[in-house]
């Protein structure tokens, strides 16, 4: 009896300590945590995403013109896959960009959105960037130094294609200019990333990319 | 009607459109840029004693120089994925003037492009009908257009293909080429029942301008000339008919683009057959 209370107070303070170590920590070298707005840290995953976008656009069918369809494709080509060293490793992003790319231009092209939706949805359904556009998890891109336009697009892609989803699922016209995040353009904004106006800038310009993307095919003809 | 009379049309046609398109031309081959990759292979094998792997095709080899449909004649796109994973590109069609061109293809209707995901070693092919319910039997002419937002490399080719009743199909390949430099040479022969004509493209956002220097077996100027091709603009044209000065003879014309990236590609006719020819590039005459 003795022994199992001195194991329980053991294991109690071995778990307290290990609790104040964790809080403690940098939060760049936690975990990746499911909340992030931008997406994931880790620079496959990273890469994937993006690769994925990319993939997702080249793939769908085009309303341009076809000179306008190749002047974007020379676009994107020459932006390549927009590694910049704050990812982390090089190789990993490339590969994982890669690997995202051929998913989403053959999901596009067989017209599948599961994927689409898996790899950018919230993961908390009661989050909504109409309501709140502070979110202190989402300092950590500032902490891994990524750039503004990066922060911003990322973030936008995002809450664009959950506002189409949500959008589409309700019946609602396309409206993505309507929203009030897009109005605010600020959501995961820090002062620390530089010029408000640049974020609110990149932040509308990826948020109408996402929902159109998320409000899906009839998008199109808007 | 027989092929050389045809193949006249056909190249005439193209010619009716120039008021508004232009000429231009411009570009390197694949196979020439073969011979350079080899002759530099070489270089570098006697200098080093290293053999250097053989390169045929580039990522840039993007532009199918001439697409004809109806009339008796079809295209057949052949394209290969040389790379180690899956890769996913279009074919653009476009007019003489650079607007959309709409194709009947095999299997897909009536489309303005066609959208290609290759497994790794993966290949395709498609073809125009020649005709359709949606067209009058009436030839269409203009060019394609390999569009990716990858540098991927494809391989690939088309085949333009003329039938006339009674007598075997005749084609002639058109390989992909580059949009490149600004100065290349095209051969010509204009002489005993043959003619030489001209597809070229102009694979870009700007306009080029082209002078053209047209000369004898002999390496003598006899004459001069000067092109103008708007953006993502195409012509083909019988090059007597708008140089005469290259009837009933041969030689070699010279052409230095303004700016960069226009792709071209010659035909030549017989009295039974007709075939393909790139231009040539890595001219030394200035």
């Amino acid at each position: 009896m003795n022994r199992s209370f001195r194991f329980l107070k053991w294991f109690g303070m071995s778990c307290g300590t290990l609790g104040l170590l964790i809080l403690s920590y940098p939060s760049s070298l936690l975990p990746q945590v499911a909340d992030y707005h931008g997406g994931p840290l880790d620079a496959r995953q990273h890469g994937y995403q993006h690769g994925y976008q990319d993939g997702y656009e080249s793939g769908r069918p085009s309303t341009l013109s076809n000179r306008d369809q190749d002047i974007r494709n020379q676009r994107l080509k020459a932006q390549g896959n927009g590694y910049q060293p704050a990812f982390g490793s090089e190789a990993e992003y490339s590969q994982g960009y890669r690997e995202g790319f051929d998913a989403g231009s053959t999901d596009a092209s067989n017209g599948v959105r599961s994927r689409l939706e898996e790899l950018f949805r919230w993961q908390d359904p009661n989050f909504n960037p109409d309501r709140s556009h502070s979110d202190a998890s989402d300092q950590i891109y500032r902490e891994n130094k990524w750039s503004l336009e990066h922060v911003a697009g990322d973030i936008g892609y995002r809450d664009g294609l959950n506002a189409g989803i949500s959008d589409r699922q309700s019946g609602r016209r396309y409206q993505p200019r309507l929203r009030v995040a897009w109005k605010n353009g600020v959501h995961g904004y820090d002062p620390a990333l530089g010029s408000k106006s640049a974020y609110r800038t990149a932040y509308r310009l990826s948020y109408e990319t996402g929902y159109q993307d998320g409000f899906g095919p009839a998008a199109a003809n808007r | 009607m027989n092929f050389r009379h045809v193949f006249g049309v056909f190249l005439a046609l193209s010619s009716l459109s120039m008021g508004q398109t232009l000429v231009g031309i411009t570009g390197i081959s694949t196979f020439n840029k073969e011979l350079l990759a080899e002759r530099h292979a070489a270089r570098a094998a006697l200098s080093a004693n290293v053999i250097q792997p053989k390169v045929v095709v580039f990522a840039g080899d993007r532009v199918f120089p001439q697409v004809v449909n109806g009339g008796g004649w079809k295209t057949s796109f052949f394209l290969v994925n040389l790379e180690n994973h899956p890769v996913t590109f279009q074919i653009l069609f476009f007019t003489d003037d650079g607007n959309d061109m709409f194709v009947p293809v095999d299997g897909l209707g009536v489309v303005r492009q066609v959208s290609v995901t290759l497994d790794t070693a993966g290949s395709t092919e498609f073809e125009s009908t020649g005709f359709s319910n949606n067209f009058s039997d009436t030839l269409q002419q203009g060019w394609a257009l390999l569009s990716q937002t990858t540098n991927d490399t494809i391989g690939g080719m088309a085949v333009f293909r003329q039938r006339v009743f009674g007598r075997p199909d005749q084609e002639a390949t058109v390989p992909i080429v580059s949009q490149f430099d600004s100065h290349f040479v095209l051969l010509f022969d204009n002489t005993a029942g043959f003619v030489t004509g001209l597809a070229v493209a102009n694979p870009t956002t700007d306009s080029v301008a082209i002078p053209v220097t047209i000369r004898d077996q002999s390496g003598n100027v006899i004459d001069n000339q000067f092109i103008r091709l708007g953006s993502y603009n195409h012509t083909a044209f019988n090059l007597p008919d708008f140089w005469p000065s290259t009837a009933g003879r041969r030689g070699a014309i010279e052409f230095q683009t303004s700016g960069f990236g226009v792709a071209a590609l010659g035909l030549r006719a017989g009295a039974a057959a007709f075939t393909s020819f790139n231009v040539l590039e890595n001219i030394n005459w200035r």
